[in-house]
């Protein structure tokens, strides 16, 4: 009969049991929670000196305008931050022209990316921060509930991967139980299962993040192969973050413009309710509030002109005084919502956007001559 | 479930903590058993369930799997009780078909239909295109020849039947091993399963870093390798013949990076739950002739070919042509057991063509066995055999999986063979694109740090230091590793054999 040790390739076939316990008068079970919490200080205590030696990653448009931000971000008192409605919908040029007229002169920058939403978009204004030594006038904010789910589009990019540090790992995971606990049948085998699904890629991301997956390699690539210089697309034309999108007026496909009339049948028949989702939302909202004001800036939010049966809003119980825009009534804004103003059914065109950002700047002005306003 | 994925690293925390936690052998076993069985079904299940969707059409495979550990587990009873020959040999060849059948209609219906309507046109015959579709369950020819081991050495009574079912089950399904070997023997594997295992005997380091050194080899080198070669492979007219000097080598150390990687994490894995699985891979590519390489690629398999398929067809004994036959049918079929590709059978004929090659060379030059033994023939004879290896991998790699076979796969391995043998340099035509050239540092470097790994450069110093210096630089390390592995896996290449 062959032996039943077998060595294999790497090892010689002296194989050693493992050493006996110290004889300290510690327990086994101690000793072995004891190795594992040494593995894991060597192993997150290694993770996190990598982290600071490597630079930001090349995330698509993030990395241009983070870059760009962390040059010039002293030279801009405003920001703009959220999503593509915040990305094609605000232009800073305009912005700053009317708060110029209305006596309160600003020099504004957008910081949208397209489908950012909480927290990413908080983890990007902690980045876009850090290190910023002039004051803060004013931040305007998309609002938006917090995403516990995956982004599709995102899944397994870096784009997923780059903000989900432990901060972001915790507000998630509250997001996900509280709806989990929200959930009619929550305790069904499938909402379970889904929760733990849910659990499961939130701790992924956040141990891929933490231990840096993939960046050394990402790191060699941009050694080896030869490097554009910074794409200065993601800045725009005038250095303010905004890029207009292909034509000055993208006319809407008349697909498009049947699902944002059906949409907005359904809103007329039905007023938009206030969502005020999860509690871990609006808690993540009074984070981007905090970090805000400690760099003496009034963060204000909006809701952008979409036609939905439900709107983030910010609550009024977690921030009694945080000023709000709701551009998503069609009654009170129905430029935003014509044919020639729109791209599709959930963007407005650069036409749009100019009357979005005056009507924006318009309603700012007063907020800032009186911030007890609301 | 790939070893490189985190779903795996929780799947396997969990079946090692309640393992460990239990104290019975037979509830150890049945928890391992039902872990290997989860383990099988995730595969065919994916996340099919979590997102409510019906499931593929897969999902019986778990159960096809305790069907065959089923029929084998009663042939096995069978053997040892019959009294006469005769009746073993019925029942011995009754388990051999089925075991063979089931392999045959899974892995190679269509290629039997493929070929015969190939032939039908051929010969003028009228023959129209067929239209079946058959999933090839993962892992069926590991397990196949798993079980087939049991009852052949139960045949020839080199071992009692198993009475246990418990045990016979959990030999066949054990997870570590279930999906890509090595191909465990019963008559190493149960007596294991026999005994309780304790927790004081196991080798936790020589596991840990065995199962870094897979990693490594998995996640870091063969999946970066990956993308050069599959751009290569999958259009070689549009790449220069120097390309092919890039892309048959650098093919050669992802196969073996992927499937050695995999095997060191199956070995690794099965050795912290207490259990040791065959040895599968021995540098074969520090080989001095292809008898070595076999000697030391895919153990596993080589012997199983060689104890149950050369023996069984005469072996050594008579004729040389006789012998020569032998060896070419084994290799032959050695090679379809990887695929039903003629592209395969191509690569085992090749490798069947060099054994005997050898045998005679060996056989004629045995007067220069001095001159064989200096540093400069045996460097030599390394570089050759990696070379021929390499080449005999092409056509290993030209078939394209994802589409029907065609004569693509051939067109394909004789254009990259030509370039790749230096033809392709006289009459080069039609590629413009060049694999990066800084590919030759890398296969330089790999080829270093894995010569190193040959000499034991790595081997000892870890065993010799304090536990929580060890456990330290244990994170350490993977902090580092998990610093240049790609954002996604490819899948094992041998999951698809």
């Amino acid at each position: 009969m062959p032996p039943t040790t077998l060595p294999t390739e790497l090892e010689p076939s002296l194989r050693l049991p493992q050493q006996a316990p110290p004889s300290s008068g510690i327990s086994r079970p101690l000793h072995v929670a004891l190795l594992l919490a040494l593995f894991c200080g060597g192993l997150f205590g290694t993770a996190s000196v990598i982290d600071r030696l490597l630079p930001f990653p090349p995330v698509p448009t993030v990395k241009g305008k983070l870059d760009w931000f962390s040059r010039h971000g002293d030279e801009y008192d405003t920001l703009f931050i959220g999503s593509s409605r915040t990305f094609c919908h605000i232009i800073p040029q305009i912005f700053d022209r009317c708060m110029a007229q209305a006596g309160m002169p600003t020099h504004s920058f957008n910081l949208g990316i397209n489908g950012m939403r909480s927290p990413e978009d908080t983890y990007l204004l902690e980045k876009a921060l850090a290190g910023r030594k002039a004051p803060l006038k004013l931040v305007v904010v998309e609002a938006n509930a917090l995403r516990i789910e995956a982004d599709a589009n995102s899944l397994g990019t870096l784009r997923g991967v780059y903000w989900h540090d432990f901060q972001r790992f915790t507000h998630i995971c509250r997001g996900i139980l509280e709806e989990h606990a929200g959930k009619h049948g929550a305790f069904t085998p499938k909402a379970i299962l889904a929760t733990l699904g849910a659990l499961r890629y939130n701790l992924d991301t956040t141990v891929n993040k933490s231990l840096n997956v993939g960046r050394g390699l990402e790191w060699l690539e941009a050694r080896l192969v030869k490097q554009e210089p910074t794409p200065l697309q993601d800045i725009g034309k005038y250095n303010d973050g905004y890029v207009m999108y292909d034509t000055p007026v993208s006319k809407i496909s008349e697909g498009e413009w049947s699902l944002l009339q059906a949409k907005l049948q359904k809103v007329l028949q039905k007023p938009t309710l206030p969502d005020y989702a999860t509690r871990a939302s609006q808690y993540e909202l009074q984070a981007k509030r905090r970090l805000i004001e400690s760099f003496g800036g009034q963060m204000i939010t909006f809701a952008p002109p979409v036609a939905a049966k439900n709107v983030f809003l910010p609550d009024p119980s977690v921030h009694p005084a945080l000023a709000n825009l709701n551009f998503a009534d069609p009654l009170l804004y129905p430029e935003l919502f014509e044919k020639q103003n729109r791209f599709d059914s959930g963007h407005i065109n650069q036409q749009g956007a100019e009357i979005f950002t005056r009507l924006l700047a318009g309603r700012i002005a007063p907020l800032r001559k009186n911030p007890s306003q609301r | 479930m790939l070893f490189v994925e985190s779903r795996f690293f929780y799947f396997f925390l969990i079946v090692f903590s309640v393992y460990w936690s239990l104290s019975g052998n037979a509830a150890r076993k049945a928890w391992l058993l039902g872990c290997s069985y989860f383990f099988y079904a995730a595969f065919f299940l994916g996340t099919g369930v979590m997102d409510g969707k019906p499931l593929p059409p897969g999902w019986w495979f778990p159960f096809m799997l305790l069907a065959s550990t089923c029929m084998d587990y009663v042939v096995g009873l069978r053997l040892e009780d019959s009294p006469q020959e005769r009746t073993r040999k019925l029942w011995m060849t009754a388990s051999v078909c089925v075991n063979i059948g089931v392999l045959l209609y899974f892995k190679y219906m269509g290629f039997f239909l493929d070929s015969a309507l190939a032939f039908a046109s051929w010969i003028g015959l009228p023959a129209s295109p067929h239209t079946l579709k058959i999933i090839l369950p993962v892992g069926i020819s590991f397990y196949t020849f798993q079980s087939m081991s049991y009852t052949i050495e139960v045949y020839r009574r080199h071992r009692p039947a198993e009475r246990n079912f418990l045990n016979l089950a959990t030999f066949i399904a054990f997870f570590p091993q279930l999906v890509a070997g090595p191909i465990v023997r019963a008559v190493s594997f149960l007596p294991q399963l026999a005994q309780k295992r304790q927790w004081a005997d196991i080798d936790v380091r020589g596991a840990l870093v065995l199962f870094m050194v897979g990693f490594v080899k998995k996640a870091c080198v063969s999946d970066s390798i990956a993308p050069f070669v599959d751009s290569y492979f999958a259009a070689p007219t549009a790449y220069t013949a120097l390309s092919a000097w890039i892309a048959a080598p650098l093919y050669a150390i992802q196969i073996y990076c992927d499937f050695s990687g995999y095997t060191d994490m199956a070995i690794a894995c099965a050795r912290l739950l207490g259990y040791d699985l065959t040895k599968n891979f021995d540098f074969p590519y520090f080989s001095r002739n292809v008898t070595e390489f076999w000697q030391r690629w895919h153990i596993s398999l080589s012997t199983w070919l060689r104890d149950y398929l050369y023996i069984s067809l005469g072996g050594n004994r008579g004729s040389k042509a006789f012998v020569y036959r032998n060896l070419l049918l084994t290799m032959f079929l050695g090679g379809l057991w990887h695929g039903s590709r003629w592209t395969f059978a191509a690569w085992g004929a090749l490798h069947g063509l060099a054994l005997i090659g050898h045998r005679e060379w060996t056989a004629r030059t045995q007067a220069w066995n001095k001159a064989k033994e200096s540093t400069a023939w045996r460097v030599a004879a390394t570089v050759l055999t990696f070379y021929f290896v390499s080449a005999c991998l092409i056509f290993f790699r030209a078939a394209d999986l994802s589409k029907p076979m065609s004569g693509e796969d051939f067109a394909r391995a004789i254009h990259i063979t030509r370039a790749f043998s230096g033809l392709g340099f006289l009459s080069e035509t039609g590629g413009l694109k060049e694999l990066d050239l800084r590919l030759f540092a890398v296969i330089a470097g790999l080829a270093f740090v894995h010569w190193l790994n040959f000499k034991r450069v790595f081997s000892t110093w870890w065993r010799s230091c304090p536990e929580p210096l060890f456990a330290t630089a244990y994170g350490c390390m993977t902090a580092v590793i998990l610093l240049f592995i790609p954002a996604k896996y490819a899948p094992f290449i041998y999951f698809q054999f």
